[in-house]
């Protein structure tokens, strides 16, 4: 592999790590005070640091060192993980990240927040951090050293004198499989000074019950060293998870009569080294106490194996193809199908029903293939901590952020899609959802906000809900804002639903003094053009006083789609089911003409520009009569109401999303194709590009004529 | 220009898939070609100039398909199912190219393609990177990248 290719690895986890640290911080932020949750912390940064100091990136290293030092200092319970204290290691971990991209994409990092963070950091490490970092400028080797470890247990070992450890180590397999080996460890100890090493071979089992890939021999080392204890911990930093590992300060050589208790008993009987069994070697003739003492060491590795799911890497274009394989033999199966029913064949004979097998083999195999890209919304959801923790200052507004059903799995392109959307959302929400703390105090509120971020599943699509228990939309402001705006007539009735969908408005922005963080008028109708663009809609629901919540519902794939099959001219095209509101039937009556052949249509009481599909793509000279064919009201992602006129509907089906881009160019009107049963391509209707590219009544009119009615 | 290429380098041999649209012969390089197979329904697309005649289902895939005689300035083809359609690879889209009957596969050595003589009106000449001559017959080779420029307008 190519350092290229290693290091997009090293991404790829600390990515992975990035996460993990995150939720585990959530977890004790939470009130979940458990030591996995900081050992974890712990691990992620350590890891991060490791990594990146192979690869020489000092800011990094620097930076996870210095975090790291108060991780470990809460790891020993010399320092409570108060709000204070979390909050800065969220920031802290906020930092790791923005160093971590930067390194990635080899940006310069913004110095003056990282110092910021790292002067946070070290405010609650006291001074002790500050020396090493001085220390570390030269050499980030160095860093390892002041790693601050029980130092009570050797505070006579003085430079220069000789101390003894007693070292217990046993590997577990999963030190070998992570390309360990002990006897490194040995020769590192080694460097450190004089070692007396015993293996203690008692658990290993017999040849014919040994497990190959076990982990069987613990070593007692005795090390005479002038170093202290922290250094020896150093050689089994990087598998001090993948060994059970005692470390002991024996009697000093220089100060062995000093009083120091002798601990390397109570650690030689420690559990952690495994019971051992003297009768194994003479097993041959007592087998069923060497299964015993096998069965003693053994279960350590199923409790391990439990907790780790196996994954694997694979290139995302690997899946694609396969995907695109997949689809198909979706298609190539429908033909199939399409075939034997016009061959008449009998429905009871065995070609039809190994084609019947055949379509539940095929449908088992897309669900499975689709399965593979679907990713749970996790990632997305924390990410938006982040928003929140940030959001949040920047208001001065404080925020609890509930995310609900996170493992909730979607397509992986729509996840891709999601995070800008919902970026949006969960600003606007602390931006002009919740109040002030003092306005909420005042309407008998607790001071902080909370806001439920949750996904579900509801009939074959994914439902997000953004929900604040603010103030609910003021929907008198609302209304001026939008007549101030032009968006609206002063005088036209909106019912309270319709007002509160003007905030999704292109052009409309609520907040009097524009901020940072929303308000530059480009908010919401942004989330509902791209969540639209997606195959999704969004919707509006808001109490006064109560709150207000925002509901995305999205497709669970982009590669598969509702669409609605209609002729036009000769040709079947596809519209997408999302788009459409409702269809009809014209009579002639509800048609008007203005201008040059461009007609209105007179729907309820407002009118809409009609479009004929096979004039405007150009497969018919003349539209035809409107009342001889079928109306679409449609609504294109923008939020411009037109009618569709196409000649028939033929029905509704899911299909598969090809690209037309692909091997030719983008062709207007047009979205992509799909392949219908009989293997033909059908062309997807680009609703929004049709009704631009018919440009038949200027775009201002709409709203106006809807204002009328 | 490609043609000098072709000069220059002598004593190499090229294989080329020769094909008929009406009376004329054509060719194009063999390493070009990804597959040849018969001529099926399109699907039309809209805005498109002529010689493209739409989309079929290459194996899932949205094939364009153009006709070469419409697109050489000739009459368009009309096709049934003994017409054929190469696939080929342009950079990096595959596009099908119908054509009447696929004749030969010929390798020529390098040096006895000639450059296309100067020739007043013939629409044709543009997409021709050179000539030669098997037994009495002359071929023109296509240049392929100029043939669909809405390749090129999709790359972006």
């Amino acid at each position: 592999m190519s350092n290229q290719g290693i290091m997009q690895v090293f991404f790829d986890e600390c990515d992975e790590q990035l996460s993990e640290l995150e939720s585990n911080l959530l977890a004790l932020e939470g009130g979940e005070h458990n030591l996995e949750a900081i050992n974890a912390v712990f691990r992620a940064v350590h890891s991060i640091k490791g990594g990146a100091g192979a690869f020489g990136m000092e800011e990094l290293v620097r930076f996870a060192h210095t975090f790291e030092t108060i991780l470990d200092q809460v790891r020993e319970g010399d320092l409570t993980p108060d709000a204070t204290v979390l909050k800065a290691m969220l920031k802290a971990s906020d930092v790791l990240t923005d160093l971590v991209r930067c390194a990635r994409d080899g940006e310069n990092v913004a110095v003056a927040d990282v110092e910021i963070v790292m002067e946070q950091l070290n405010a609650l490490n006291g001074t002790e951090a500050e020396k090493e970092i001085d220390e570390s400028d030269d050499d980030f080797e160095i860093e390892f050293q002041p790693v601050p470890v029980c130092l009570d247990d050797i505070d006579c070992t003085d430079a220069g004198e000789f101390a003894r450890f007693e070292i217990s180590f046993r590997p577990r397999p999963m030190l070998y499989e992570n390309g360990n080996d002990a006897v490194y460890l040995l020769r590192e100890l080694r460097s450190l000074g004089e070692i007396e090493v015993q293996c203690d071979a008692d658990a290993l089992p017999t040849l014919d019950e040994i497990e190959p890939e076990g982990a069987f021999l613990t070593w007692q080392v005795t090390l005479h060293t002038n170093s202290d204890e922290s250094k020896v911990r150093e050689i089994f930093e990087f598998v001090q998870w993948d060994c059970d590992l005692s470390i002991s300060a024996g009697n000093s050589l220089a100060c062995g009569e000093a009083g120091i208790p002798d601990k390397v008993e109570a650690h030689l009987c420690n559990p952690a080294v495994g019971p051992a069994d003297p009768g194994q070697f003479d097993a041959g003739s007592e087998h069923a106490e060497t299964i015993n003492s096998e069965a003693a060491v053994a279960p350590e590795k199923p409790s391990k194996s439990a907790n780790i799911q196996a994954t694997i890497r694979v290139n995302l274009e690997r899946v694609e193809q396969l995907i695109n394989l997949v689809g198909e033999l979706v298609i190539n199966q429908a033909m199939l199908e399409q075939q034997a029913e016009v061959a008449g064949l009998d429905r009871t004979s065995a070609i039809c029903s190994g084609l019947n097998d055949l379509q539940k083999l095929t449908k088992e195999i897309q669900d499975g293939v689709m399965a593979i890209r679907a990713q749970p919304v996790k990632p997305v959801f924390q990410r938006m901590h982040r928003i929140a923790r940030e959001a949040g200052e920047a208001t001065a507004k404080i925020i609890r952020l509930v995310t609900e059903g996170e493992t909730t799995e979607v397509d992986k392109t729509v996840i891709e899609r999601l995070t800008d959307p919902l970026t949006h959302m969960l600003r606007n929400a602390i931006d002009h959802g919740l109040e002030s703390p003092e306005a909420r105090v005042r309407a008998g509120k607790p001071e902080e906000g909370t806001i439920c971020l949750s996904a579900n599943h509801r009939s074959g699509r994914v439902v997000i809900e953004i929900a604040d228990d603010g103030a609910g939309i003021d929907r008198e402001k609302v209304r001026s804002i939008a007549v101030a705006r032009g968006l609206i007539e002063a005088d036209t009735a909106l019912e309270a639903e319709d007002i509160d969908n003007l905030i999704f408005r292109p052009g409309f922005s609520t907040a009097e003094q524009v901020s940072d963080l929303s308000g530059r008028g480009v908010g919401l109708d942004v989330v509902r053009r791209a969540v639209e663009k997606l195959g999704g809609r969004v919707s509006i629901a808001s109490q006064p006083g109560i709150g207000t919540k925002i509901t995305m519902s999205l497709p669970l794939t982009l590669a598969v789609q509702e669409g609605m099959l209609v002729d036009v001219a000769d040709h079947t095209l596809v519209v997408p089911l999302a788009a459409i509101l409702e269809s009809l039937k014209p009579r002639s009556d509800m048609v008007n003409e203005i201008g040059l052949g461009k007609r209105l249509i007179k729907l309820q009481d407002s009118f809409v520009p009609l479009v004929d599909v096979a004039e405007t793509l150009g497969f018919r000279k003349a539209g035809i009569d409107p009342t001889q064919g079928v109306a679409l009201l449609v609504e294109t992602p923008g939020g411009t109401r037109c009618v569709l006129l196409v000649d028939a509907i033929q029905g509704q089906n899911q299909v598969v999303i090809k690209s037309v881009e692909r091997h030719f160019s983008r062709v207007p009107g047009i979205a992509a194709a799909t392949i219908l049963g009989d293997g033909r391509v059908a062309l997807i209707a680009d609703t929004e590009d049709l009704v631009a590219h018919h440009q038949s009544v200027p775009e201002r009119i709409e709203p106006k004529l809807t204002a009328m009615g | 220009m490609m043609t000098d290429e072709y000069l220059d380098e002598s004593g190499k041999k090229l294989e080329f898939v020769s094909f008929q649209i009406g009376q004329q012969e054509f060719c194009i390089e063999i390493t070009s070609v990804r597959e040849i197979r018969g001529w099926a329904p399109e699907t039309s697309l809209p805005h498109v100039p002529s010689y493209v005649r739409g989309v079929i289902n290459l194996r899932g895939t949205v094939l364009p398909i153009v006709d070469l005689a419409d697109r050489f300035g000739l009459d368009a083809t009309e096709p049934n199912e003994r017409n054929v359609i190469i696939v080929v690879q342009i950079k990096e889209k595959l596009v099908g190219l119908l054509v009447d009957a696929v004749s030969d596969i010929i390798v020529v050595p390098q040096d006895e393609i000639q450059p296309i003589p100067e020739v007043n009106g013939e629409l044709q000449l543009q997409f021709a990177q050179g000539l030669f001559a098997v037994r009495s017959r002359m071929l023109c080779i296509i240049d392929l990248t100029h043939v669909v420029p809405e390749l090129e307008r999709g790359a972006a």
